[in-house]
């Protein structure tokens, strides 16, 4: 594989929080890696570390975050060794982040024509004319009707959806080579949802962007996703083609989540629950972090815990238990 | 309103609720002209988008907000526009969840008191009383109660709405109104709380007014659903019918909206996606409400705003069901 197919690549990064109840171990050792034009599901509960793994990227945790990697390569160069100058410039022109709710993130104060037609003068150095047409243009790229009205118009005049998107055409200014999408969509009404990941998914396929969707919805990485990544309490317990990973989970937790949720397409029938809730991140039980609310759980769970090992076609799963074969999430 | 077959009166009926909020140069129309049943130990789903007056409607039922027109019936006697000590009986019959389980309990109390404290308020219990019913409360939302005095930030989110659900129970209602009450919790967490809900219905025959924005969860506990879209319902129908042939034009794109966990699903459904954003609830009322945004209007759904008609088996508010 070329180098330049892996637009990113991560190894066992760490994220430890100091607070005044010890030690919160948010990110265990993380390890993946995007291929270019790639769409990756990251899914996983609060606290799962979807969230902190990606922020650790960009270098947005608050100062009593410690962060360590082995590996963190972004379009080929190591982020591990530079300046915190050339990280940022590396950053933010490769890669760029929204997040579920788009108000914090804008400013009320400004117009979102100003706030875009400042990433085009920061990244492209247009001016006069050319900067008013691309920022119209940007508008209109992601779907927003009467750009040329709109770019007038400040943060609060556009409902949630409309706000992703000027978002998303911000974004986008910097042309990135990966887009890191922390639950987009959650706070947004399905049929808005369906829009935004339908504008995600055409960008993805007209610019050959890769993306990282984080998110807690199964279904939405469904649909979405070429690989999927399962997290738990600071780790990655599964990966795969999203298909196999609906089609033959091999984690027990993934089997949980799969077993636990409601499908539209189903009628009523008793949910299987995940007894427990997931561990305390500053005092981690010994052993595998899920053995208290496995059902599979065996002596040796308790014991140490399990790392990622292959399990054929690039699928990966943190279990040494033998499982029995999945019959569907009935 | 066509529950067909069913000769047992309703426990609850509502008609032609209207719940407006004063605001210039219009009023917010939350609600306007909602009419549903509610049998005893049914689940109705109440559906929509945000700000499709679902949970208005709820809290119009139980007094929180004041109810503009219509009438509310339970077991034949108005709920609705009552002086505050009618309120307060039918609260012991009517009772509500909410959606967030932080922000609806009170942190300097501690859990044996919020659940305890609707006897202690309608004068049901007191000293020892007060406190086995307590207990019993506790252990039958699977909360333990050696925790009786502990503050809610000690709980997680799941235990926080068992308490929630608990001290909704307190009184022996007979319809609890749950507001998204799954909503704000992890997915392993939800099955939880929902298996308790249909557990509790069950055991006690409540019924419940079951509001929630995730369609798949109502499509899991309701018998029945009723699609809302700004204010007014525009389809009701037994929750089986409703998710396999939805009628109304609304209906039928909210739920191709849905993911479903299954690749092989999401690859060979259709979706239909709408257009834009609802309208603002202060519109002037002329035409049907989705016309602007629904893919198959003609020129009447713009001018003559459809009344819910039955359709097999199901009432539909739309000229071309």
């Amino acid at each position: 594989m070329l180098a330049g197919d892996t637009v990113l690549d991560l190894g066992d990064l760490h994220v430890d929080f100091d607070t005044d109840d010890g030690v919160v171990r948010a990110v265990r050792g993380v390890s993946y890696s995007i291929k270019r034009g790639q769409t990756i599901g990251v899914v996983g509960e609060s606290g799962s570390g979807k969230s902190v793994t990606h922020l650790a990227l960009l270098d947005l945790l608050p100062e009593t975050a410690t962060i360590s990697a082995d590996v963190m390569r972004l379009a080929g160069r190591s982020m591990l060794n530079m300046s915190a100058k050339e990280r940022r410039s590396v950053r933010g022109n490769e890669i760029a982040m929204i997040f579920q709710d788009p108000m914090t993130a804008l400013n009320p104060f400004l117009t979102v024509g100003t706030q875009i037609a400042e990433m085009f003068r920061l990244h492209h150095g247009l001016r006069g004319q050319r900067l008013v047409d691309a920022t119209i243009q940007a508008l209109a790229d992601v779907g927003i009707p009467r750009p040329e009205r709109r770019i007038e118009d400040y943060p609060h005049e556009f409902s949630g959806g409309m706000r992703q998107r000027v978002m998303i055409a911000m974004m986008l200014a910097g042309n990135p080579e990966l887009l890191i999408a922390d639950e987009p969509t959650t706070a947004l009404d399905v049929t808005v949802q369906a829009q935004i990941l339908d504008l995600l998914a055409g960008l993805q396929r007209d610019r050959g962007m890769s993306i990282v969707l984080i998110t807690h919805d199964l279904g939405v990485v469904a649909g979405f996703a070429h690989r999927t990544l399962v997290m738990y309490a600071g780790r990655v317990v599964e990966e795969a083609e999203t298909s196999a990973l609906f089609w033959n989970p091999q984690h027990p937790y993934t089997r949980g989540l799969l077993s636990s949720i409601p499908r539209l397409d189903r009628g009523s029938q008793k949910l299987r629950q995940i007894v427990g809730a997931p561990p305390d991140l500053s005092a981690l039980p010994q052993g595998c972090p899920f053995a208290p609310r496995c059902d599979f759980v065996e002596d040796r769970c308790r014991e140490q815990e399990p790392l990622l090992a292959p399990r054929g076609d690039g699928h990966t799963a943190a279990c040494v238990v033998t499982l029995p074969k999945w019959e569907g999430a009935v | 309103m066509g529950r067909g077959g069913l000769t047992e009166a309703p426990l609850l009926a509502v008609r032609g609720l209207r719940v407006w909020f004063p605001s210039r140069p219009r009023p917010i129309r939350a609600v306007d002209g909602v009419s549903f049943d509610l049998a005893r130990g049914e689940t109705l789903g109440l559906v929509g988008e945000s700000g499709c007056g679902k949970s208005t409607t709820a809290r119009a039922l139980v007094g929180l907000v004041p109810a503009t027109d219509g009438s509310a019936l339970l077991d034949g006697k108005e709920v609705l526009h009552l002086d505050e000590a009618s309120l307060r009986r039918v609260r012991r019959r009517v009772q509500m969840v909410f959606q967030d389980p932080y922000a609806s309990l009170n942190p300097r109390m501690t859990v044996g008191n919020i659940v305890g404290e609707p006897l202690l308020i309608h004068g049901l219990a007191t000293g020892k009383e007060l406190l086995l019913r307590t207990v019993e409360l506790m252990l039958q939302v699977g909360l333990d109660p050696r925790f009786l005095n502990r503050y809610p930030h000690e709980f997680s989110g799941g235990q926080r709405q068992r308490i929630g659900i608990a001290r909704a129970l307190a009184l022996g209602p007979e319809v609890l109104l749950l507001d998204e009450p799954v909503s704000a919790l992890d997915v392993s967490i939800q099955a939880q709380v929902l298996n308790l809900l249909a557990e509790l219905k069950a055991e006690r025959n409540l019924a419940y007014l079951f509001i929630a924005h995730d369609l798949s969860v109502v499509r899991h506990l309701c018998e029945r659903v009723a699609v809302m879209y700004l204010g007014r319902i525009v389809e009701t129908g037994p929750s089986e019918q409703v998710f396999s042939d939805p009628r109304h034009p609304y209906t039928k794109a909210l739920l191709s909206a849905v993911p479903v966990p299954d690749p092989a699903v999401e690859a060979t459904r259709e979706r239909i996606l709408l257009l834009g954003d609802p309208p603002s609830p202060d519109r002037e009322s002329v035409g049907c409400a989705f016309a602007g945004r629904c893919p198959i209007a003609i020129e009447r759904c713009r001018v003559e705003d459809p009344a819910p008609e039955e359709h097999e088996g199901r009432m539909v508010a739309c000229w071309q069901p």
